[in-house]
């Protein structure tokens, strides 16, 4: 699809669809003069002098058509989710800063909504980025260290979306709920630009929480519904039924089998995603029926015009080619960083994995959570999965390189959070685990935890469980 | 459980929030309409959960999905009123 033709699907609506949150809903019909009001201020503001405008994200109906406006009209924006590391600081090559003023009785968005205010930390002279060159920039999660900004421009972005349409098979038909931050590329590439692009009905909702998600479902009966796997573990602690009939898209840290099971068995068919911020989404489980062993298993297959190959061993880290990944990564003042860590076209994702001919690929963990261990490379995310698969007790499990190490070899420590009630003793799981994997595997240590430390994203906090994990 | 007035039903549910769930509000905090979650009592996706859990297992009802809505767990007043209609109707 040419990058005029999204243009013109994003300005032609006509269909009866809507567009929800949990205060207002709009028909797509409206967009139109909608955008309009919007280009009057910004036209008042003269847009063709933002250089970047900045926007802490919420999941509402005007941050959506604001984002709509922004790709309609090739102005480079910025988001930043309200739960970032990041939060509050808007980089400085964002000359603008954008907020929106809440008032759902006076209509969803108009110039009377919208405060623009320039950044002071704006330095013109070393932007990179020029006015209206149609650049979507994100800060990247920050799980695996300090956040970089990542650059892509509106025609990928959109044809990332495109392939997400296509794969999953969204139409004007279909009814998208997206509890999951628009500001992340997996709320916004996978839930809200495809249901744009395909005037698919649209259900937002802001700081999710089982309530609202259970209380929407049931009310705008969704076709798809975008999950992360902390939700996931949450709906399955209330031990309910859904009644949506609709599938599931999850992305995130990895789900065990166990989880995976429980879930589709109360809930419905569930995708497993796999992508990242550079890519955008790059493979996802088959939801055949016939596939549901290998779906569980964790296997997985590249979208449309995507392609995913092994590295070389012993690392077999995931290669990907995408046909819209980002452009360039980009520093706070907007000057371009070094190219993507490309190898021989490939971009390489840091990811390990395993490949199986007949059922696709599955993701074993990340290229900086391996050890050499005994001459072996060791995935520690795999031995985690290993952990969480193969004992009840274990819900989710940590395992890490012990800093305190008093032996020649590498000493392994494993943090488990316990499954309700359950009760595990080291000695007994490291017994266990010598008949479950290899010996080079097994963890030296056990700590038993009930709640595992989380950051905003719902992954295990690395980072703070590697510090203080004697005394949770 | 039967009879039980609605008043009770009420101290009732200010007490799960107040002692059983890791939450720091005092009972005498805890106003009948105000709102459970976000700029309301501020209650957490983890806290909720344990707070449904907690009113099922206390009242010995059980909410059906289509049940759990916005509206129903909107403040303390409109969930008593609700779990009082149900303890009766059983």
């Amino acid at each position: 699809m040419s990058y005029e033709k999204h243009r013109q699907v994003i300005k032609d609506y006509r269909s009866d669809n809507v567009l929800c949150d949990g205060e207002l809903s709009i028909p797509y019909a409206a967009v139109p003069a909608i955008l309009s009001e919007v280009d009057v201020f910004f036209t008042q503001q003269r847009k063709s002098e933002i250089a970047c405008v900045g926007v802490i994200m919420e999941n509402t109906v005007a941050h959506a058509l604001l984002v709509l406006y922004f790709l309609s009209e090739g102005i480079n924006f910025f988001l930043l989710s309200v739960d970032s590391p990041v939060h509050h600081e808007i980089p400085a090559f964002c000359n603008s800063i954008l907020t929106l003023v809440k008032d759902p009785h006076s209509g969803p968005l108009a110039g009377r909504h919208i405060q623009v205010k320039p950044n002071p930390a704006w330095h013109a002279a070393h932007m990179d980025l020029k006015p209206g060159s149609a650049a979507a920039c994100f800060s990247s999660s920050g799980t695996s260290g300090r956040p970089k900004y990542i650059c892509f421009r509106h025609l990928p972005l959109l044809k990332n979306a495109g392939n997400c349409l296509e794969r999953f098979g969204i139409s004007s038909a279909s009814r998208i709920l997206i509890p999951v931050p628009v500001s992340h590329m997996f709320g916004l590439g996978v839930g809200l630009l495809p249901a744009l692009l395909a005037g698919a009905s649209i259900c937002l909702i802001e700081k999710n929480n089982i309530v609202k998600l259970l209380g929407k479902t049931a009310e705008f009966r969704p076709s798809v519904t975008l999950l992360t796997p902390a939700v996931i573990r949450m709906l399955l602690l209330l031990s309910k039924r859904s009644a949506s009939g609709g599938m599931y898209i999850s992305a995130g840290e990895k789900i065990s089998r166990q989880t995976y099971q429980d879930f589709e068995n109360a809930y419905g068919t569930l995708l497993n995603l796999y992508g990242c911020t550079e890519m955008g989404a790059i493979a996802v489980s088959s939801g055949e029926q016939q596939d549901a062993e290998a779906r569980i298993e964790g296997f997985i297959k590249p979208l449309p015009h995507v392609e995913v190959r092994m590295g070389e061993a012993p690392a077999m880290q995931l290669l990907c080619r995408h046909n819209a990944g980002f452009e360039t990564y980009i520093d706070s003042n907007g000057m371009m960083l070094s190219s993507p860590a490309l190898i021989d076209g490939w971009y390489a994702t840091s990811d390990t994995g395993v490949a199986d001919p007949g059922q696709g690929f599955r993701v074993t963990g990340r290229m900086d959570h391996c050890v050499n261990r005994s001459g072996f490379l060791v995935s520690l995310d795999e031995i985690g999965t290993i952990l969480e698969d193969k004992f009840a007790e274990i819900r989710q499990a940590v395992v890490f390189e012990s800093e305190d190490a008093d032996t020649l070899n590498t000493k392994l420590t494993a943090v488990c959070e316990l499954a309700g009630d359950q009760l595990l003793e080291g000695g007994t799981a490291r017994s266990a685990c010598k008949s479950l994997m290899n010996r080079y595997q097994v963890p030296d240590e056990f700590y038993f935890i009930r709640n595992m430390p989380r950051l905003g994203s719902g992954k295990p906090d690395r980072k703070f469980i590697i510090a203080n994990y004697k005394t949770l | 459980m039967k009879g039980q007035p609605l008043e009770d039903v009420k101290a009732k549910v200010k007490e799960i929030i107040s002692n059983d769930l890791d939450v720091n509000i005092a009972i005498e905090d805890i106003d009948d309409t105000v709102p459970l979650y976000d700029e309301g009592l501020g209650l957490d996706s983890i806290a909720i959960i344990n707070f449904i859990v907690l009113v099922e297992k206390r009242f010995d009802i059980n909410f059906s999905e289509s049940e759990i809505s916005s509206q129903l767990f909107s403040n303390v007043s409109n969930l008593s009123q609700h779990i009082h209609a149900k303890i009766n109707a059983v």
